[in-house]
Formats: C-alpha cells, structure tokens, sequence
C-alpha cells in the first residue's frame, strides 16, 4: 500500500518518474473497470486508461495536494471516456459491441443463466442516466465510500445517497422486467 | 409508510456501513413494517447483482505501457527544446556550442567507455586495492533483501545485484561525473516484474517486483544505487562499497 501519496506525487514531480509505477499499479484496475463499463470495448478501454495514466503524469504539475489522487484520477477517467464516447464514430451499432466485449470479460464455463444475467445487468447499468451511472460506477467498480464519491463528483454527500437510491430502484426496476426470462 | 429516514437506514445496511446502534433500529424496523422488508430485498438484490457484475472484469497490468510512453514523453520534450536551440538567431551559437560540449564530454567520457583505458590507470594507481575473491554485501529488511556481489572480469569491475521485494521496488542509478549509457546497469534475469522506465543524462531508473537480478559494470566513483519502496527510500549504495 502506498502511505503518503502526496510525498510519493513531490518525489515524482521532482523527477523520479520511476515512482510513478506505483500509482499506476494502485490505480490502474479500477480506472480500468470506470472506462471499460463507460465505452463497453476492452480494447478501447485499455488504450484510454494508458491516456487517463500519462495525461495524469503530465498535468502532475498542477495536482492539488489538498484533494485526494484518486478522486483526481477518476474524474480526469469518467471525463476522458465521456469525451470519447461522445466523439466515437457510431458505425457499430450501441447494442452490439457490449455483447461482443462482454464475451470477452466473462469467465468460461459459466452456466448460460449466468452469462445471461450478467449481460442484462450491464445493459440495464448501461441505459442509466449518467448521473446516476457515474454514482454506481464509483460505488461499484472502484470501491468508493460514500465520501470519497461525494469529493470525486464534487456534490453533497446527502445527494450521493439519494442518487445512488434512485439508481439502485431504476436498476431493479429494469432487472426485473428482464431477468424474469433468466431466473 | 417508509420515512426518509428509513430508507436511509435499509440503504446504510445494503452497504454495510450501519453502527451497532442502527442494527438495532434496522432490526426492529424489519419486524414492524413488511414495506422495509420488500425495499431491503430489492436494494439488497440489485447491490449484489451489480457487484456480480464488477467482478466478473478481469484485472489488467498497463503499468509497463503507461511507463514506456512516460519515457517516450521525455524524450519528445528533450527534442523540442533542442529544435528550439536550432532555430533562429541563435542557431550559429548553440552549434558551436554543441561542438564544444561534445568535445569536452568526449574527453570526460573516454575512461569509462573504453575500459581498457580505465583498467591501465586503476591499475598504476592503486596495485592490490581490487580484490581477486568475490566479494559479497547485503542489506535486508522486512520488505526487501538485497545481495551484491563483486567480481573482476577481464579488467571489468561487475557487480551481481539481486533484488526480492514482495512489492514494487525502484532501483535507480546516478553515475558521478559523467553521462549516463545504457551499459551501466542491465537486467539479467527475473521471475516477477521488471523493466527499464528511465534513462536521462543523470540516471538509470528501473522497476521490479519479486526476485531481479542486475548487472551493473565498472560504476564510476561515487556513483549511488538507490533502492526505493513506496516513493521512499529504502536504502542507497554508493560506489565503490565497502565490504
């Protein structure tokens, strides 16, 4: 575990790059997993969260110590892959690439109920509303406290809640209308 | 009818973030209203089908990509300044100036590239100082173990460094008094992770994880090697050691 992240980020600002490794190392799943579930392509997302690392190394400079690394890092992350879903060319048709990548990220040998399920799942994260899908992805995909969401986002604690709730009933609400043809 | 309240409380004991004191409340509140019980079911049910889903990603190692286009990064800044240097006004000056920095360089450098004109020098100066047995040096604590051994080759001084750290270690080398080549110091084997992420005019920086072993060759004096973990020194070797 890193200890003091502020006096790794001077030891880094003051020129030893090589220390930048570990942040990366610490980082590098769950700003894996936000990107990933915003762009839904494997590829796609490994190639932004290399961008996310070294655009984060060049602007170190301009870090605010007074705010935590990963709330800086994950928001540089959510905005990056917004951008770029934004400017992606749509020539793939939105449904069709979460079921081909999804493929890729899940285990073989599943039973087919599973799979199933996990594809409904993402679908049903997927067409929330981006305030309430940036809250489960914080929550969920990077282990956030309610807190450090709050410092990420920028936003009241008290909305966190309440935006978490409303994105939990819209997800069961949609789960089950569909998983009913799983289970 | 669920208050705010409530639905605060059934949320905080989806995430597991109730005191002991709200246990209880949570428990009577089960007991008293099946309204809370259906809403702790479904928010339990969703929270568990979404941290399904979080961990059926696989985890990814991007840490020697990223370090390779940060070094990338480094050499294309050095570039544009040189460029600049080259432009303009200014152009006759920074090449007369180039011309002179290589000279001097050169002339510094000469000792160390060429070892046969090191080891003759050494060799008038200080007769039986180098030791004919290897010789070996350790250093350990809790987190890393560090060997060095010392051996003479062909008029070459090489050190056998091995390194084993359960954690990411940082090994950088400084040589004193002179430019950096990539010859210093070089990975011979390893059963974990270890790359090359620097090589600036004034060091060599590495990172390995589990068991490395590195050969560094004919360190100048006063040269250091510098084993770091966590952002923070571990400890630093300086040449020549004394064993």
């Amino acid at each position: 575990m890193i200890k003091d992240e502020a006096a790794l980020i001077r030891t880094i600002i003051e020129g030893h790059t090589a220390q930048y490794g570990l942040l990366v190392e610490r980082y590098q799943n769950p700003v894996f997993r936000v990107i990933f579930k915003i762009v839904n392509n494997h590829e796609e997302a490994m190639e932004l969260t290399q961008d996310v690392f070294v655009k984060a190394y060049e602007s170190l400079p301009q870090y605010d110590p007074r705010y935590k690394f990963f709330s800086w890092i994950y928001r540089m992350a959510i905005n990056r892959a917004l951008l770029y879903l934004r400017n992606r060319k749509p020539c793939v048709e939105p449904e069709q690439i979460p079921a081909r990548e999804r493929e890729k990220v899940t285990q073989e040998g599943q039973p087919f109920d599973l799979v199933t399920k996990s594809i409904l799942v993402d679908r049903a994260v997927n067409e929330l509303d981006q305030k309430y899908k940036t809250v489960i992805l914080l929550k969920y995909f990077t282990g956030l406290s309610y807190a450090e969401i709050s410092e990420t986002l920028d936003l009241p604690e008290k909305t966190i809640k309440s935006r978490l709730f409303d994105a939990r009933m819209l997800l069961k609400e949609k789960l089950e209308k569909n998983l009913k043809y799983v289970d | 009818m669920l208050t705010e309240k409530d639905i605060l409380l059934i949320q905080n004991k989806v995430d597991g973030t109730l005191t002991s004191r709200e246990e209880d409340r949570f428990a009577a509140l089960l007991q008293a209203s099946p309204q809370a019980v259906d809403l702790y079911r479904k928010l339990l049910d969703v929270h568990q089908e979404i941290n399904n889903s979080a961990a059926r990603i696989p985890p990814v190692d991007i840490t020697k990509r990223v370090m390779h286009r940060i070094e990338g990064k480094t050499v294309v800044r050095s570039k544009t300044v040189v460029r600049r240097l080259f432009s303009g006004k200014s152009k006759i000056y920074a090449f007369a100036a180039s011309l002179l920095l290589f000279f001097v360089l050169g002339v510094l450098a000469a000792p160390y590239l060429i070892p046969s004109l090191r080891t003759l020098s050494q060799d008038q100066l200080t007769g039986t100082m180098v030791r004919q047995e290897p010789s070996s040096w350790k250093y350990s604590d809790k987190k890393i173990d560090v060997e060095v051994r010392q051996h003479q080759k062909t008029g070459l001084l090489i050190y056998w460094v091995s390194v084993f750290s359960a954690d990411t270690v940082a090994v950088e080398f400084t040589p004193a008094g002179t430019f950096m080549t990539d010859n210093w110091l070089k990975i011979i084997d390893s059963d974990g992770m270890a790359f090359k992420v620097e090589n600036q005019d004034y060091k060599l920086s590495y990172i390995c994880k589990g068991n490395t072993v590195f050969a560094l060759t004919d360190p100048p004096d006063r040269s250091t090697l510098t084993f770091s973990l966590e952002g923070k020194k571990a400890f630093q070797m300086k040449f020549p050691p004394t064993f």
